[in-house]
C-alpha cells in the first residue's frame, strides 16, 4: 500500500475531464455553438475591415505587447487539489512530487497553447506594420511561447513564497520582464538585446528554484487558486446551463428592495414576496432574464429586416418564459410552506400574476425597441398583443399541467 | 526529558509583515495532553496551521522529536496526526476507502490497517456506515471519520484543533478514553478546545494564549497561582484572562 502520485494525478485529472466534457456537452446541445461560429466569422470580417483602416500613428505593436504580455504574465496553475488533501496528504509531500510535476506540465500545455491562439489572431495586425527590420512571426510566437514557459515556471517557484509582498514582487516583476521581451521581439529589435533579456530570466529562474528548494509547498495558496479556477470554470458554464454548486448561491442585489417595499404588509402577499425575492436573489433568473433582454432589445433596434425583429424579439419572449417557470417550483421542497394558512392554490396564482408582469416588462422593452427603429407602431401594437396573449396562455396551461403532478 | 513538540518563540501569521503570533514559546512532552485555550481570533488555529507546516514562521523553531520540517518535510510530518475543526473529507470515499487511504498516506501495512480499522470502528459504533459515503453523514458523524482517521494513525503526537462540536456523548466519551489510553502508551496531544470543563478533566497542563501572546501556561494548580485566584475553575480564570487582566 502505497499513494503512487502520478496515478493520484491521472484520477484527479480524469475526474475533471469527464466533468468538463459533461458541461461542454450541454453548452452544446444548448445551441451556443452556433452562436459561436457565427460570432467567429462576423468577428473574423470585421476584425479584417478594422485592420485595414488602422491609422498611420496607432501604436499597433504597444497594443499587441500589452495584450501578448496580460497574456504571457497571467499564470494560473491548477493542481486538482482537494480541501480534504491537506489533511489526509500532507504527510506525503515528497512522495507527491510527480503529482506536482504532472500539473505543472499539464498547464505549461494548456498556458502554452492559449498563448499560440491568442498570437496567431495577432498575425494580421502584426503583417500590417512588419518590414524587412522586423522578425518572422513564426519566430515571434516562438519567443512568446517561450516566455510563457519562463513565466509559469517563475510563478511555481514563487508560489512558495508567503505574504503578500512576496507575491506582488513575483508578478511585477514577472509582468515587466515579459512586456520588455514582448515588446523588443515585436520591434523588431537586435538579436543581442533579445538574447541578454532571455540569459537575464533565465538566470532569474535558475537563482529562484535555488533559493526556494528548501521551502515547502504553500498547500493553502494552491487550494485557494484551485478553488478559484474551478469557480470560474464553474461561472463561465452557469451563463449557459444550471450547474449545481452555484444555483444556491445567493447575491442580494440591494438595490431590487424598492421593489419589496410596493408589498402591503399582508398575508395575502406572502407568495409574491417569496416570488419576487428568489426571483432577483437566487441566482439563477435575474441574470438569465436580463441577458435575454439585453440580446432581444439590441436585435429589436438593430436588425435590418422588421419582420425578422418581430419573430426573434417573440422567441427570446418565448425562451425567457421557458427560463423563468422553474420559479415557479423554487419553495416547493420547503416543507414548512405547506404549514402556512394560506390558501393552497394561492402560490400557483401569485406566480401566474408576478411572471406576467416581469414577461410583460420585456416584451414592453423589445416593443420600444423596435418602434425606434424600422416598425410601425401598428405591427408593433399587434405584436404586443399577441404576445401578450401567449404569455397568458403558456403560464395558464404549464400551472396546470405541474400542478396536477404536485400536491399544490 | 527532551519534549515531544517544543515551539520556540514562533513569530508568524498568513503575511509576515503583518504577524498573528507574537514570539510564542511552549511545549509538548510524550504522556501528555495538553490543553490549547484562547478566544476565537487568539491565534490557535495560526499556531496549529505552524506547527503542520502550512504556513512559513517569520522567526522561531518548530520541532517534533528534534525534527525540524525543512529537514526531512515528510518524516517531520507522519510523526503527528491532525483532527482539523471542521471535517474535510473526500465527497467521492466511502468511510473505510477514507481509512485506507490515511493507512497509505502513513505507510500502514494492509494487515495492521485491518486490526485498527476493525478496532475503531466498534469502539465509534460505525461498523455499518463502513461502506457509506460523506454525503449519508450528519456532521458529528464526519467528525467521527476524522478522528478514527487519526487514530488510525496511532502516532506520537497528535494535533486537535477543537474536536467536541457536533459529537454525541458518547462519541465525546470514546475519544477522551482513546486519548487517555494513547498518553499512557507515551503520545504526546494539542488539543485545542472552547470546551473548559472537559479540558479541566482531561489535560495535564493548559496553555492560554491571547492576542497572539502566550498569557500563561502550566497544570491548573500552577494556573490558579500565577492568577492568583486559589479556588478558581479553569473557566474563571480564562474569563479573567480573555478580560484582559494579565495582558
Amino acid at each position: 500500500m502505497e499513494i503512487n502520485g502520478s496515478q493520484l494525478w491521472k484520477e484527479r485529472f480524469q475526474q475533471f475531464l469527464s466533468k468538463f466534457l459533461r458541461y461542454m456537452r450541454l453548452i452544446g446541445n444548448s445551441g451556443l455553438i452556433f452562436s459561436f461560429v457565427m460570432i467567429v466569422i462576423f468577428g473574423s470580417y470585421y476584425y479584417s475591415l478594422l485592420i485595414k483602416q488602422i491609422p498611420e500613428t496607432f501604436p499597433v505593436y504597444l497594443c499587441i505587447a500589452v495584450v501578448m504580455t496580460y497574456v504571457i504574465a497571467k499564470v494560473n496553475i491548477r493542481t486538482f487539489l482537494k480541501k480534504a488533501d491537506v489533511v489526509f496528504l500532507l504527510a506525503c509531500e515528497e512522495r507527491l512530487r510527480q503529482y506536482f510535476s504532472l500539473s505543472l506540465i499539464y498547464n505549461l500545455a494548456i498556458q502554452v497553447a492559449a498563448t499560440f491562439v491568442v498570437a496567431i489572431i495577432f498575425a494580421p495586425l502584426y503583417a500590417v506594420r512588419a518590414d524587412e527590420s522586423s522578425y518572422s512571426y513564426i519566430g515571434v510566437i516562438v519567443l512568446f511561447m517561450f516566455s510563457k514557459v519562463w513565466n509559469v515556471f517563475v510563478h511555481w517557484h514563487s508560489l512558495k513564497l508567503h505574504g503578500r509582498r512576496a507575491i506582488v514582487f513575483d508578478q511585477f516583476l514577472r509582468i515587466f520582464a515579459t512586456f520588455l521581451f514582448v515588446y523588443f521581439a515585436l520591434i523588431g529589435a537586435k538579436f543581442f538585446y533579445l538574447l541578454s533579456v532571455a540569459i537575464i530570466k533565465l538566470v532569474f529562474l535558475g537563482y529562484v528554484s535555488n533559493v526556494l528548494r528548501n521551502h515547502q509547498l504553500n498547500w493553502l495558496r494552491l487550494l485557494e487558486m484551485e478553488e478559484k479556477l474551478l469557480m470560474r470554470f464553474l461561472k463561465f458554464v452557469h451563463a449557459f446551463v444550471d450547474v449545481p454548486q452555484l444555483s444556491h448561491r445567493v447575491k442580494p442585489r440591494r438595490w431590487a428592495d424598492v421593489f419589496f417595499a410596493f408589498l402591503r404588509h399582508d398575508q395575502q402577499k406572502v407568495p409574491y414576496l417569496l416570488y419576487l425575492k428568489a426571483f432577483f436573489r437566487s441566482g439563477e433568473y435575474f441574470g438569465i432574464y436580463v441577458r435575454l433582454l439585453a440580446i432581444g432589445f439590441l436585435v429589436a433596434v438593430f436588425m435590418p429586416d422588421p419582420f425578422g425583429k418581430m419573430i426573434v424579439a417573440f422567441l427570446l419572449v418565448y425562451m425567457t418564459t421557458v427560463q423563468l417557470f422553474p420559479l415557479y417550483a423554487h419553495f416547493f421542497d420547503k416543507e414548512w410552506l405547506l404549514l402556512y394558512p394560506i390558501k393552497q392554490n394561492a402560490f400557483a396564482h401569485a406566480f401566474e400574476r408576478t411572471s406576467a408582469v416581469i414577461l410583460s416588462i420585456e416584451a414592453a422593452a423589445f416593443a420600444v425597441g423596435m418602434a425606434i427603429r424600422g416598425v410601425s407602431l401598428l405591427y408593433v401594437a399587434v405584436w404586443f398583443c399577441i404576445v401578450s396573449i401567449f404569455i397568458f396562455v403558456y403560464l395558464k396551461r404549464a400551472l396546470r399541467k405541474t400542478s396536477a403532478d404536485h400536491v399544490w | 526529558m527532551k519534549p515531544l513538540l517544543e515551539v520556540k518563540d514562533l513569530t508568524g501569521g498568513y503575511s509576515s509583515n503583518r504577524p498573528v503570533l507574537h514570539g510564542i514559546s511552549f511545549h509538548v512532552r510524550e504522556s501528555e495532553i495538553v490543553g490549547f485555550v484562547g478566544l476565537n481570533g487568539a491565534g490557535k488555529s495560526t499556531t496549529i496551521k505552524h506547527i503542520l507546516g502550512l504556513l512559513e514562521p517569520a522567526s522561531g523553531t518548530i520541532a517534533i522529536n528534534g525534527l525540524t520540517l525543512i529537514e526531512a518535510p515528510d518524516r517531520y510530518r507522519s510523526q503527528f496526526a491532525y483532527i482539523p475543526e471542521t471535517p474535510e473529507l473526500y465527497d467521492e470515499l466511502t468511510l473505510w476507502e477514507h481509512l485506507k487511504v490515511t493507512a497509505m498516506a502513513y505507510n500502514i501495512d494492509e494487515k495492521t490497517f485491518q486490526t485498527r480499522a476493525e478496532r475503531l470502528l466498534k469502539e465509534f459504533r460505525m461498523e455499518k456506515m463502513k461502506h457509506w459515503f460523506p454525503n449519508e453523514f450528519s456532521k458529528g458523524m464526519k467528525q467521527k471519520v476524522m478522528i478514527m482517521c487519526a487514530l488510525l494513525v496511532e502516532p506520537k503526537l497528535y494535533i486537535v484543533d477543537e474536536p467536541f462540536v457536533g459529537l454525541d456523548p458518547l462519541a465525546i466519551q470514546s475519544f477522551l478514553n482513546w486519548m487517555v489510553a494513547c498518553k499512557k502508551q507515551g503520545a504526546g496531544v494539542l488539543m485545542s478546545t472552547h470546551i473548559l470543563a472537559t479540558a479541566e478533566k482531561v489535560c495535564d497542563r493548559v496553555i492560554i494564549i491571547h492576542e497572539g501572546k502566550i498569557v500563561m501556561q502550566g497544570a491548573l494548580d500552577e494556573l490558579r497561582e500565577q492568577a492568583g485566584m486559589p479556588a478558581a475553575s479553569l473557566d474563571e480564570i480564562y474569563v479573567k484572562v480573555a478580560e484582559g487582566a494579565f495582558s
